[in-house]
Parts: C-alpha cells; structure tokens; sequence
C-alpha cells in the first residue's frame, strides 16, 4: 500500500521525460491529468487547469461569395499544451469543452454578412455544430459575428475548426481582435 | 512526515484574517487556492471554483458615442472576491491565468445604419469586439462577446462601449451583463 503524503496527496505517473503527444491519467477520485514530455517538465498537471487554448487569424483572408472557406488559425494568443493544429484546435482528450470564437470582416457595401461555422470531430470527418451570422446596414466598418457553447468530444483526436462564408469577397477582419478561437477543458462529461 | 486524513486531505495555509487581502497558494498537486479576509471566514477556497462573477447595469444610462468609454456594470449578483469594481467599471485579474469573460449591452430602436459596439480592453489591447449595425427602426440591438484570455495578477481591464449616436441602454439583468471567472493556470 503506498501511504499518502503531504507532498505527493495525489500518487501520480512518474512525469513524461520521453515520447511525444499528450498523455492522461484518471485518478481514483475521477479526475483527469495530462502530462506531455517537453511541457512543465513533463509533470502531470489537471487537464481542467491547463487544457486552454486562444488562436486567432493573423494573415490576411477573403470571404469566398456563398462558398464556405476554412478560416485557419494562424497564430497562437496562448497555447501551453500545443493544443493548436494551425487550422484550429485539437481537443487532445475526450469530455466536455467550451468552445468560443467569432470572425469579422470590412464592409464594403450595405446588407453584406458573415456567416461563421464551427465544425468539429476528426481532420477530414469534421461535422458542423454551431453557427452564427451578422449583417451590415451600412457602408463601412467592421461586422463581427461569434458565439460561445459547450461540445462533448466523444472521439479520440476530434478537434474544432471554423469555416465562413459570406455575400461576396470582402476582407476578413484579422488580428487578436477580431477572428479568433478558443477551446477550455471542462471535464469528463 | 504528517499524514493525511480525510477532513485535511490538501493542507492549506491558516485562514486569513477579517482585514486580509486576497492571497493566493499553490498546493503540491498545482491547485491554486485563495483566501480574503471576511470571504468564507477567510478560509482557503480552490480558485477554480470561486472566481467567478456576475454584474450587470440596473441604472439608467445613456451609450457614449465617444470611443473608450467604459462600461459600468453597477450591480452585482455575485463576486464574493472581488473580480470587478462596480464604482468604476474596473474588472480585476486576481491571480495570474486563464480568464473566461462574456458580456453584453443592448438598447431600444435607433435609426438604420447606426451601430453598437462593445470590447474588452486590457492594458491598452483590444481583445475581443462586437459591432451590431442596425437594419431597421423598431429594432433592439444587442452586442455581446465571448473570450477566453490570459493575464497575470494584479492586471486589470475594461468592457468599453459606444454608439453612433447617444442612445439610452435597455438596462438591467437582462440584457446588460457580464461574467468574470478564472478557469486555470493554463
């Protein structure tokens, strides 16, 4: 039997000094912890603590007329875990995520839109989710649209990727303001 | 070498007395814990489970046209540490980490073309913005964002707000709100 102790409450897998990609551990009390060699010293760590990613879109970007286009993400805000996949963000576990992000773009003329959607599920078999839009009444400017909600990632190497499309090939709104995405691990689900 | 038990099973610091400010401990599994006088008896609370917020406008107010007007939130349902001053619309990042922010602002009809906009700013960076353009009198505009970032302790920030033309908020539980919570060390 190994006795707990003040500085080890939790007996945990030795850290991940070799390898690569994320690993995970379920504790006796339901909880679940992450551990990545090169990441805090290959530690375990609570994946609710440490699983949250923002990206957003840096380069400049097109609306496509009335065809979704991907929206990659191209920059990292923060992203400890190496969550980002350069498109979007990989869930790494499966369980419960809140997801958040929106796109804008610069108006060109009245009554254009945005039409964002968010697609999850593994590269290649994503299925749409979520989607939001937003209308111009007038000639310039920028239009957001966004939204937040919860997914539960049931299949292991799911991630989430945003696509848009909009009434004809205006500008994307880039930058840490404007088209971004952002995923926090909330539990097993 | 102490033991645990199961009514101490993370030892944390002494409680903190009435007068205290918001201290913060990380415990040997990497939990951040806080405590503030007079919160919980001063107590250790996880930060995860306890910094959270919500505030919203209850006072009439009329949307500033003016670029960098912050928005008041005046009321508070819940903010038992101090996450947001509702003297001056300052939103406070007590520890440093992952901080999960929605808010939102709405007002009556205005006339066609006119916007709303909302954002948050924190040390001078625009993070996250919604603009609402109207496309029809007799329409309630709405803005709203969601966003997730990262800042150390003691940072601090604002919800700014304006509009094209003054415009009286609707005001109240509503529709004029916003949420403040650490979701973790990241």
């Amino acid at each position: 039997m190994t006795l707990l102790n003040y500085t080890d409450p939790i007996p945990l897998p030795a850290p991940v000094t070799s390898g690569s990609g994320i690993q995970s551990y379920t504790d006796p009390l339901g909880d679940v912890w992450v551990a990545q060699n090169g990441i805090a010293g290959g530690a375990w760590k609570r994946a609710r603590d440490v699983l949250h990613c923002r990206v957003y879109r840096n380069a400049a970007l097109n609306l496509n007329t009335g065809t979704l286009m991907q929206v990659p993400m191209d920059t990292v805000y923060r992203d400890a875990w190496n969550m980002s996949d350069g498109t979007g963000i990989n869930f790494l576990v499966t369980g419960a995520f809140l997801i958040a992000g929106q796109a804008a773009f610069t108006v060109t003329a009245a009554a254009q839109f945005i039409l964002p959607r968010f697609y999850v599920g593994q590269p290649g078999a994503e299925q749409q989710i979520a989607v939001c839009q937003n209308y111009s009444a007038t000639t310039s400017g920028t239009i957001s649209a966004g939204l937040a909600f919860n997914h539960v990632a049931n299949v292991a190497g799911s991630h989430v990727l945003m696509q848009a499309t909009g009434s004809g090939t205006q500008a994307f709104a880039v930058g840490v303001l404007w088209t971004y995405l952002s995923v926090s691990y909330l539990g097993t689900g | 070498m102490a033991f645990l038990n199961y009514t101490d099973p993370v030892p944390t610091p002494v409680p903190l007395g009435a007068a205290a400010p918001l201290a913060s401990y990380t415990d040997p599994t990497g939990d951040v814990w806080v405590a503030k006088g007079g919160v919980n008896s001063g107590q250790w609370r996880r930060a995860r489970d306890v910094l959270k917020a919500r505030v919203f406008r209850s006072a009439a107010y009329n949307l500033p046209t003016a670029a960098g007007s912050v928005m008041v939130y005046d009321t508070v349902n819940k903010d038992d540490y101090g996450l947001y001053t509702v003297a001056n619309g300052t939103i406070n990042f007590l520890v440093t980490g992952w901080y999960r922010i929605h808010a939102a602002i709405q007002c009556g009809s205005q006339a066609a073309g006119s916007y709303l906009q909302i954002t948050v700013v924190v040390a001078g960076t625009s993070f996250a913005q919604d603009t609402f353009y109207v496309y029809g009198t007799g329409v309630f505009q709405t803005v709203r964002i969601h966003d997730l970032l990262y800042f150390p302790a003691g940072q601090t920030g604002t919800i700014q707000v304006r509009a094209s033309t003054a415009a009286a908020s609707t005001t109240g539980n509503l529709t004029d709100y916003a949420t403040f919570e650490y979701v973790g060390t990241g």
